[in-house]
């Protein structure tokens, strides 16, 4: 709804004022580093590294193809990755991170300042079961869905963060999205939380999934079932869904919502960057030195077809 | 030698007679005489001679004091005090013949059981009360100030009483009278007509009090001034004042030394307004017409006023006039207006009905409409203020006041879809509602009370409907509302007790009661299908209660002739659910006289607020949460300095420099890359408090008289702020951080029926944060880094306004017409700055650009 208050009122703006080409002048800015890396508790992992780029300058977004990454637990070193292609960097060890460790990642190239970062893998969430249920409903996009019931035991005594994933397994081209959530059935938080996730780290086999990144204020009390409201307009007999409830930290919840705003502030899409008007919307980084986010996540999954 | 013997016996009788011997009966010789303008000396040799009187003075005494008298049979005593009313003389008699001459003496404290009070209040004809005049006793030399429901009380030193009342140049003179006992005398001063332009007291009330930093206006002053599209805007005259600044373009907040807009005390007939802006900022939001008079304060704030820390803006409705009918139309291209007023019994009661509606969507709506098929755009704002006043008696008034204003607007807009033809409307609905009762009695001869009962409401909804159909059914509706409200229940007491001349004292309580919902949101799904449906009713609601008890008391304390001080404190009490905040506010004002025509002032204020606006688009939008202190969000505290000397220069020109230093704690905000979701209802999450601080000079010069008038003021500030969570910490300057800023307005009369007036501002360009460039965020991404907050200027405002009036004055109407043109040179100020991607260049977009602009004015 602010997206649509907000969007009538820019574009009535910008229809009724006057405008000007202006030059100006944009202070110099000193390029650094941006290294954005995943890991996940089954192995999973993804580290590129890139440069910023200075706002007028259209080229694509420099790799760095020479820069030492370095990763540690606790104050162990375990491995210099190799670099790979793209500005990627992978691994050669096969080490898989281990529940309530300290990693840090350091990335060093010359003539910029070494980027460092830290990063504690969680536990999976006590998912006791999720079940999905097989009666079509109508959603509020008009589109055939279902809903999802998640049993989550939620330590009600701590902040945890999460982020939830629907895969469909399915041909049919329309996006299977999670309708809205809720914390106990009978109420409702809304289809407007923060949408994110990591195109590396998607499953490729199912092409259609949504992902949320959810605070526990809807999840704190342990006996409370979450429910989905998954869109997917499906009237096929058999249909595949996966569901991922990941344990995230508050790094990457804070680092992936303020991205989400940033991606849904709706000015952006519609006027470029409104200067001014708004207060700027900076992604929130646990990198030292540099920019992007060292995160990792830890899941519980479970697949769930209907006949 | 003849000097040498008076000299003497007077230093002998001066040693011999302390008090003043009047308890002893003097012989009862009664006096005729009559004198225009005769040396004192003479009358005293022509006394001495026909009365067989010794009179002992020295020349130096009665050097150039000459009298105008009629006694016919007084006696002696009577007589005396007659003659020496006007004088700085008083007398001493012994052996019923010597009449020793001396200085009048300072009454001492003691003596004030045997003075008597006179009291009463100050009217205009129309019996408007006035606020601000000066009641002098003038051969006393002591006077007192109207206060907010014209009431004055003074103690008379002497019972010969020569009283003086003055209102913007009006004065009113009484023939000397004699007090018998404690007098209630009420003042009507006719004929008051306040020309011109004039934003400061009265010269007299501007040295003679220890407030600082208060601006005055009056409705005749508002509809002098250059206006937006013809159509005087209280708001926008304020923001033109030195230290008070506008925000961006078209917008209707006030930003009072560094201060934000949910810092000012917005008070209609001393209610409390929490939104003072339209939408948008184009139409006014307070109707000029039904305003008496409005006080703006900056600093030095009485400890009568709290709740807010940056300014209190404090404006009268008027009562209505008790003799006469009167009416006034107003007509400009936003809106027209209506005014009636008059007496429903004559002399007793009256009333004011005030009432105004824009027309854009009656004469553009179909044009509009038109422009794009399936669209239809509506807006409209209306409002309405009532005003009954009734005079139960000398001592008594009560009023009853009303106040509702309304703003609509819609956008519906339909299309063709596959599966059936979709419907959308959305809808802005803000309404303001006031209703207060007031009863003002004098309760003694010195002591006046005002009960109040308000109950006030602000209520924000948006709404959007989106229905999908096809020929033969309804397939889908859903709704979605929105609701943010503000509800405020209060009773006031306030006194003002003159115990001396040397002591005003006021104190008072409030209770209130307020519902604080900052946002409510419910959402309803409803599908026609053969299967089944989703169960799709969302709903929250945030609500507060919120229960304050606040007390004062102020003293002003006239320490000598040149010093005098006001001391007050401010007791607030206040309970949100389970939470509990009290503070002490002290307040402390000094003014010393430089000279007759100079005065220092110093003030000290402590303030306190327990409310905060969030938002982060700094534009009047209903997307402004205004949220109480909590268990999470503690009250804002201010101290606040200032020093200011006045001066009045050739009798023509007052100036007025003042600086100012104001720390602010307990400030919230959104946390850098937060920002309000409605849906979310998730505001707790995204907060963070931090400081303020501002700092600054004003200079204010005016010229009140001649057939050129007008002011020009500078302030010269800085405004930064500090927050744990935005900017890594680090101090930032505020956006509205404007180094310079500059007014210079002229109005000139000519002709007797001709006015032109033209005011032009400037201003340092509004602080932005600039992006510098741009990384990928790994999600597919691409994201925006900034510079540091607040760090690059956009171009520096200014606009030059000018307005031309013909008054044509007939028996029973007063016709006027304004020509007004705002933004005269067509400067193309910064509303906002855009980076265009696609185009990799930077637009600049500026709302309005030069407008011409008529009006039509008839009172009758």
């Amino acid at each position: 709804m602010r997206r649509l208050i907000f969007s009538n009122l820019i574009l009535l703006t910008i229809m009724i004022s006057c405008q000007k080409d202006i030059n100006v002048n944009i202070p110099p800015f000193e390029q650094k580093l941006v290294a954005n890396c995943w890991f996940t508790g089954d192995g999973k992992w993804y580290m590129k590294v890139t440069k910023t780029r200075n706002l007028l300058d259209k080229s694509p977004i420099e790799i760095v193809s020479n820069a030492e990454v370095k990763i540690y637990e606790g104050e162990t070193l375990i491995e210099i990755l190799p670099y790979l292609s793209n500005g990627i960097y992978g691994r050669s060890n096969g080490y898989c991170a281990k529940v309530g460790k300290t990693y840090i990642m350091t990335v060093s190239s010359p003539g910029y300042p070494v980027l460092k970062a830290t990063e504690t893998l969680l536990e999976s969430p006590d998912v006791n079961d999720i079940k999905l249920d097989t009666i079509n409903v109508v959603t509020s996009k008009n589109l055939v869905g279902h809903y999802a019931t998640i049993f989550l035991n939620d330590n009600p005594n701590t902040i945890d963060f999460y982020n939830i994933l629907v895969y469909r397994n399915h041909i049919t081209p329309i996006e299977t999205t999670i309708n809205n959530i809720r914390y106990n059935p009978g109420d409702t938080v809304f289809d407007d939380l923060v949408h994110f996730h990591v195109n590396e780290l998607i499953d490729k086999q199912y092409c259609h999934h949504s992902s949320w990144l959810v605070k526990d204020i809807f999840l704190s009390n342990s006996s409370t079932p979450t429910q989905l409201l998954i869109d997917h307009n499906s009237f096929e007999n058999t249909i595949s869904f996966r569901f991922e409830i990941n344990s995230i930290t508050e790094a990457y919840f804070k680092y992936g919502s303020s991205l989400g705003s940033y991606i849904s502030g709706g000015l952006v899409e519609l006027t470029g960057v409104a200067i001014s008007f708004t207060e700027p919307m900076q992604i929130k980084s646990n990198v030292e030195n540099g920019y992007g986010v060292f995160a990792s996540y830890n899941g519980y999954e479970k697949v769930i077809q209907i006949e | 030698m003849k000097f040498v013997k008076k000299a003497f016996f007077f230093i002998i009788i001066c040693l011999l007679i302390s008090p003043r011997l009047i308890s002893q009966e003097p012989k009862q010789k009664t006096i005729s005489c009559t004198y225009k303008n005769e040396d004192l000396k003479k009358v005293f040799e022509d006394l001495g001679k026909n009365y067989e009187l010794d009179f002992y003075y020295t020349d130096q005494q009665i050097k150039n004091v000459s009298i105008t008298v009629t006694i016919n049979d007084k006696p002696l005593i009577k007589a005396l005090d007659i003659i020496l009313a006007d004088t700085h003389l008083d007398y001493k008699i012994k052996d019923d013949t010597k009449i020793v001459i001396v200085r009048k003496k300072e009454p001492k404290m003691k003596e004030y059981e045997k003075k008597k009070f006179i009291s009463g209040y100050v009217k205009s004809n129309s019996g408007e009360y006035l606020v601000g005049a000066q009641i002098i006793i003038s051969n006393q030399n002591i006077g007192a100030v109207s206060n907010d429901h014209g009431y004055y009380c003074i103690l008379a030193l002497q019972d010969s009483i020569r009283l003086e009342a003055k209102y913007f140049g009006n004065k009113l003179s009484k023939d000397i009278f004699y007090l018998e006992k404690d007098t209630l005398i009420n003042l009507v001063l006719s004929n008051i007509e306040i020309k011109g332009i004039s934003i400061t007291n009265s010269k007299d009330e501007a040295y003679e009090t220890t407030q600082m930093s208060k601006l005055t206006l009056t409705q005749d002053q508002l509809k002098s001034l250059p206006a937006f599209l013809g159509e005087p805007d209280l708001i926008k005259t304020i923001q033109i004042l030195p230290g008070i600044q506008k925000g961006i373009e078209g917008e209707g907040y006030l930003y009072v030394r560094g201060g934000g807009p949910e810092q000012n005390l917005i008070l209609l007939e001393n209610v409390p307004i929490y939104q003072s802006s339209h939408m948008l900022g184009l139409v006014p939001f307070f109707n000029s017409s039904a305003i008496n008079r409005v006080e703006v304060l900056k600093g030095g704030f009485p400890a009568r006023y709290s709740g807010r820390i940056s300014s209190v803006v404090d404006i009268d409705l008027k009562n209505g006039n008790k003799k006469e009918y009167h009416g006034n139309i107003n007509i400009s291209p936003l809106m027209a207006e209506l005014t009636l007023e008059g007496p429903i019994k004559k002399e007793q009661t009256s009333f004011i009905l005030s009432g105004r509606r824009t027309y854009i969507d009656l004469i553009a709506k179909d044009y509009i409409n038109s422009l794009k098929k399936g669209t239809n755009y509506d807006y409209q704002v209306y409002d309405i203020s009532v005003k009954i006043n009734h005079k139960i008696s000398d001592k008594d008034n009560i009023s009853l006041s009303v106040f509702n204003n309304q703003e609509l607007a819609e956008y519906i807009y339909s299309f063709e879809l596959p599966t059936g033809h979709n419907a959308n409307k959305f809808a802005l609905d803000i309404k303001n509602s006031i209703v207060s009762f007031e009863w003002n009695k004098l309760l003694s001869k010195n002591l006046n009370g005002k009960f109040q009962l308000f109950y006030n409401n602000t209520l924000n909804n948006i709404k959007n409907t989106e229905t999908l159909s096809n020929s033969s059914s309804i397939k889908q509706n859903t709704s979605l509302n929105f609701v943010s409200s503000i509800a405020n229940s209060s009773a006031n007491f306030d006194f003002l007790y003159v115990p001396s001349n040397t002591h005003t004292i006021r104190f008072g309580l409030n209770g209130s009661y307020q519902t604080f919902n900052p946002a409510s949101f419910n959402s309803l799904n409803l599908v026609n299908s053969t299967i089944p449906v989703a169960e799709e009713k969302y709903s929250f609601s945030d609500n507060y209660k919120v229960y304050g008890v606040k007390g004062y008391l102020e003293d002003d304390y006239n320490i000598s002739n040149k010093l005098k001080a006001s001391f007050g404190i401010s007791y607030s009490f206040y309970k949100v659910n389970q939470k509990r905040y009290s503070y002490y506010e002290p307040r402390a004002s000094f003014r010393y006289l430089l000279s007759d025509h100079a005065s220092l002032k110093i003030s000290y204020s402590s303030m306190h607020q327990y409310i905060h606006l969030l938002a982060n688009y700094g534009y009047s939008l209903p997307l402004e949460l205004w949220v109480p202190s909590n268990e999470s969000i503690k009250p804002t505290i201010s101290h606040q300095f200032v020093i200011g000397v006045s001066q009045a220069i050739k009798h023509q020109f007052e100036l007025s420099l003042e600086a100012y230093y104001k720390t602010m704690n307990n400030m919230i905000s959104f946390k850098d890359g937060s920002s309000i979701d409605l849906v979310k209802n998730d505001w707790k999450e995204n907060i963070t408090s931090g400081h303020g601080l501002s700092y600054g000079l004003e200079a204010f010069i005016q010229k009140k008289q001649g057939a050129v008038k007008g002011w020009i003021g500078y302030t010269l500030s800085w405004t930064e702020r500090q927050f744990d969570e935005i900017n890594n910490g680090e101090w930032f300057p505020y956006k509205y951080d404007r180094r310079h800023d500059f007014n210079i307005t002229i109005i000139k009369t000519f002709l007797k029926n001709f006015e032109l007036s033209a005011s032009w501002i400037y201003g340092t360009g509004n602080a932005i944060s600039l992006p510098l460039a741009t990384y990928d965020t790994g999600g597919g991404w691409i994201a925006t880094i900034y510079n540091k907050k607040n760090s690059y200027r956009l171009a520096p405002y200014h606009r030059l306004d000018l307005n031309f009036v013909y008054t044509r004055v007939k028996k029973k109407t007063i016709s006027k017409w304004s020509l007004g043109l705002y933004n005269a040179y067509n400067r193309m100020n910064p509303f906002f700055i855009r980076y265009n991607e696609e185009e990799n260049k930077f637009t600049q977009h500026s709302l309005f650009p030069i407008i011409p602009s008529i009006s039509y004015n008839l009172k009758f």
